[in-house]
């Protein structure tokens, strides 16, 4: 749109600008600028110095402790995007070919667990779960059990409710992937002998992939951090990321130190996408190189 | 392996997948009909409407539950208001900062909500507004605002350009235009994203745990609560299933009056 | 320019426009009198709708004014000036009705309502869709949705109507009808209008001027006769006409002309009969020309054109009002337009081709430019 008027896109994100910088990138900052500073015990206010001690405290005096739990929280996290991932893509690949009211029905459906919230969901989950739940209550009563599986309070129970509270995270974006593929790519590879399991995995999942490994990366990341599932589905007893983060910030009320333990994974990861981009680009300019001198000998 | 073959394997696991993901929602109704003291399966004592009348009338989760639509509405408001302009200028200007405000937008919506939630918690308690009802709207409109920017994005592209266009050669001010012809056109994207918003604040886990403090519990706090004191409290997953009906039918109802599965 | 004070109905002066390093305008000049219908006629990516956009005020060039009627209305906002858009995908209010569009800028002026229902009336009448004021816009076809646009922007009557290439989106069949009615709704009304399209047809039969543009720069600013018969260089040459006007090298040395793609050579004075009568060429500089014969122009067996060997047929299309020969020359293919149905010639046959006396025309074999004049 052409105005005259230069600050008029600047008026428009004003109210959303100031929300975000002053509970959004000033809390962050606050909690960076914390994480090197000096806790003094009894107050909520730290010191203002710098100090490398809330890092030296988390990844080397109590390191085998702390890196113990990232070691977990990883390890949990990676199980249940790998299962989350593998089961989305037959599930949207089924509801990418329905039309109509059928569609619009599943996706409502897939829509209310994310929106649902993490606490429902966990608390389906216990009553699935428990000791006295419906998956012990049937295993019983069909004798195939004599004393009830321990889920709750166990690792098991955590990666089943994170498997299935990213699944819709993880089925959406992929049914939207799918239906901006060409219809005709399948018929075509039909037409020169493709089988269904064949077409389905020559050419449906390669060209949908970026976008799966998007949402799965998401995925891995809300895994990662998620707070109520390991909490409640834990009992207390599954330490994980989210739950320490917790303990730490509420119960312990170490702010310099809770900012250091949130931050440590976050700088990993900043770090990781940075040498990630950059193996990407040196990889582009490889090619690219190739390609010119491919060019040269050819002429 | 035959087509009809491949495609009926697939039906199944699909449809098993689909069984697991709602498996919880499922459960959730079962117990909440459960005539029994605690949750025990099977149920020994049939159904009843005990604990939803429990619920009902549970001066706890009534009180929470004012909070929450309280607090829900009014960060939805907000978000909205915040939310319509700036997906409107970063569609429809080209300006300096046009990318930062648009990657912030998303930003804050893809970064972990522990994390977020720990910052306000440090950054509230500086200020000495943990616990404080102004605090958590606030915070609460932040959750909404990339779900509304997101889906008027979306609406606006549905848009033809052209048509504000159109309107400004014929006279109208780029004010009247705004109201006579963009928002008729984006309103069912701006109504549908206003319920997300809505439904996402409400629900929200995470960062109400970190930030309400003791006045001023939401529900799910008080869900969670409640959790940890007794176990599993067949009050709270009445409730739960209550809510969960309402989001179904209000979902229904936008599907049939705004198609919003489209924008998704 | 600077000259008298006519009293242009638009004028633009230095029109520059850049997207990023893409020079899209460079130093447009145009003036246009009231009335007249001017086309902007193009490739795909020439700058004619990002000039019409300039026009209409929904971009601003980087340099240059835009004087609508002697008013300097470069800064002026798009709703402050006096101008009917037609757009190419027509923007239609999707949530309004017919009545509802068409009345909409009358409604911005505050309009009584009466006579807002008198001018739509009108207005509608006018592009024959009388009645049809209370149908929604989804329920229109193509061809109605256009003429709905068309109504809503004459119905303020406006000192310019602009259309961004109106007959894009329709079929082949209707295009030819529609363009009859435009071409009659503007003389109608005596309205000064700028439109824009790629297909030289809507040009060369609407415009009172055709404005033919490549890369930014005018090729040529004149007449659709003119354009036709005086190209001004080889693109515009190339670009007008249907078939494609032939292109044949010319290297002139000495007394002599060789046309080597098709192994020719012959003295100056058997060649320059060739050209224009009109362009005056009594002599040439040595160098590389290009001659251009429309393929109409190119006869089989001609008695008192320029003989210009040998070809063979190709291939043979038959329209049914023309028939249209493909064939090789030397190294050159060639394009031939006779008129009406010919069966009796085959491919695979040979023919001598002859050009028509004065009819080709000739140009600079670096610049492009047309060759005129004594030299």
């Amino acid at each position: 749109m052409n105005t005259t008027k230069k600050w008029i896109p600047y008026l428009l994100i004003s109210l959303s600008a100031v929300l975000l910088l002053v509970f959004f990138l000033i809390p962050f900052g606050q909690l960076v600028l914390y994480s090197f500073w000096e806790n003094v015990p009894g107050s909520n206010i730290p010191k203002v110095t710098f100090t490398l001690e809330n890092y030296y405290h988390l990844l080397v005096e109590e390191g085998p402790y702390y890196l113990k739990i990232y070691g977990t929280t990883l390890r949990l996290a990676a199980i249940a995007t790998a299962v989350t991932f593998c089961v989305s893509y037959p599930l949207a690949w089924y509801i990418s070919q329905l039309k109509g009211m059928a569609k619009s029905f599943l996706i409502i459906l897939m829509m209310l667990p994310m929106i649902g919230g993490a606490m429902i969901q966990t608390l389906g989950w216990i009553i699935m779960l428990s000791p006295i739940g419906v998956v012990n209550g049937l295993l019983t009563s069909l004798h195939l059990i004599d004393t009830p599986i321990r889920f709750l309070g166990a690792e098991s129970g955590v990666v089943i409710g994170l498997i299935q509270s990213y699944i819709p995270m993880m089925v959406l974006p992929l049914v939207t992937a799918m239906g901006s593929l060409d219809p005709n790519l399948d018929s075509a590879a039909r037409s020169l002998g493709a089988g269904f399991f064949t077409s389905f995995f020559r050419i449906t999942v390669p060209l949908t992939l970026p976008g799966a490994l998007a949402g799965g990366v998401l995925v891995f990341l809300a895994n990662l951090t998620s707070f109520v599932t390991p909490n409640l589905l834990g009992q207390g007893k599954i330490p994980v990321f989210g739950t320490v983060a917790y303990t730490q910030g509420i119960e312990v009320m170490n702010y310099p130190f809770a900012s250091a333990f949130a931050l440590f994974p976050m700088a990993i990861l900043v770090v990781g996408m940075i040498v990630y981009k950059w193996i990407l680009s040196r990889m582009r300019r490889a090619r690219q190189a190739g390609a010119e001198t491919e060019g040269r000998l050819a002429a | 392996m035959s087509e009809k073959a491949g495609r009926r394997i697939f039906a199944v696991i699909s449809f098993l997948v689909l069984l697991f993901t709602m498996a919880p929602i499922l459960m959730l109704f079962l117990g909440a009909f459960s005539a029994d003291n605690f949750f025990t399966f099977p149920l020994r004592n049939g159904l009843s409407l005990r604990w939803f009348k429990a619920f009902l009338s549970s001066r706890e989760f009534a009180a929470s539950l004012r909070v929450s639509i309280t607090v829900s509405l009014s960060a939805t408001v907000i978000g909205l208001c915040a939310g319509v302009p700036t997906a409107f200028a970063i569609k429809r200007f080209s300006f300096r900062g046009r990318d930062t405000i648009n990657t912030m937008v998303m930003a804050s919506m893809t970064l972990p909500r522990v994390i977020w939630a720990i910052a306000l918690l440090q950054f509230y308690s500086t200020l000495h507004i943990l616990g404080s009802y102004t605090g958590l709207i606030l915070a609460h409109s932040l959750l909404v605002i990339p779900y509304v920017v997101r889906m008027v994005l979306s609406s606006l592209s549905f848009i033809n350009a052209d048509v504000e266009n159109a309107a400004l050669s014929l006279g109208a001010t780029p004010v009247k235009t705004f109201f006579k012809i963009t928002m008729p056109l984006i309103a069912p994207g701006v109504i549908v994203s206003g319920f997300f918003g809505f439904v996402v604040s409400f629900t929200d886990s995470v960062v109400a745990v970190f930030i309400s403090g003791v006045r001023n519990i939401t529900f799910p706090v008080r869900i969670y609560a409640e959790q940890r004191g007794q176990g599993l409290d067949l009050e709270a997953v009445a409730g739960s299933a209550i809510i969960i009906l309402v989001i179904i039918v209000a979902e229904m109802v936008g599907e049939k009056l705004f198609k919003w599965s489209r924008f998704i | 320019m600077g000259s008298a004070h006519e009293n242009y109905a638009l004028e633009l002066r230095g029109i520059e426009k850049s997207f990023g390093s893409n020079r899209v305008l460079r130093n447009v000049d145009l003036t246009i009198g009231e009335g007249e219908f001017i086309v902007l006629l193009g490739p795909s990516g020439c700058g004619k709708t990002t000039l019409l956009r300039a026009v209409s005020g929904l971009l601003e060039p980087d340099a240059g004014k835009v004087i609508l009627r002697g008013r300097d209305i470069t800064r002026l906002p798009t709703n402050k000036r006096d101008m009917g858009i037609v757009f190419q995908s027509y923007a239609l209010f999707p949530h309004m009705t017919v009545k509802e569009n068409v009345a909409f800028g009358l409604k911005m002026r505050k309009t009584p309502q009466q006579e807002i229902d008198q001018k739509v009336e009108e207005g509608l009448r006018r592009v024959h869709l009388e009645g049809y004021g209370p149908r929604k816009i989804t329920q229109m076809s193509g061809g109605q949705q256009q003429r709905v646009a068309l109504a809503r922007a004459l119905v303020l009557n406006p000192s310019l109507l602009l259309m961004d290439e109106p007959l894009s989106n329709l079929d082949a069949k209707l295009r030819a009808s529609v363009r009859v009615e435009i071409a009659q709704i503007q003389r109608q009304l005596g309205i000064t209008t700028i439109m824009v399209t790629h297909d030289q047809v809507e040009a060369m039969t609407m415009a009172d001027r055709i404005i033919l543009l490549n890369e930014g720069v005018v090729q040529q600013d004149a007449r659709p006769v003119d354009i036709y018969e005086r190209p001004a260089n080889q693109f515009v040459a190339g670009f007008v006409g249907s078939p494609s006007i032939n292109f044949i090298m010319v290297e002139k040395k000495g007394g002599r002309v060789r046309l080597p793609e098709l192994g020719l050579e012959l003295p100056l004075e058997q060649f320059l009969p060739v050209l224009k009568p009109e362009d005056g060429i009594t002599g040439l500089d040595d160098g590389q020309y290009v001659l251009g014969m429309r393929p109409e122009h190119v006869e089989i067996d001609g008695g008192d054109g320029m003989a210009a060997g040998e070809a063979q047929i190709q291939y043979v299309e038959r329209l049914g009002s023309e028939t249209l020969i493909h064939a090789v020359g030397g190294e050159k293919e060639l394009v031939l337009l006779l008129p009406g149905l010919i069966t009796s010639i085959k491919s695979r046959t040979n023919i001598t081709l002859s050009f028509r006396r004065g009819r080709g025309h000739l140009f600079h074999g670096e610049s492009g430019i047309r060759v005129t004049g004594q030299l």
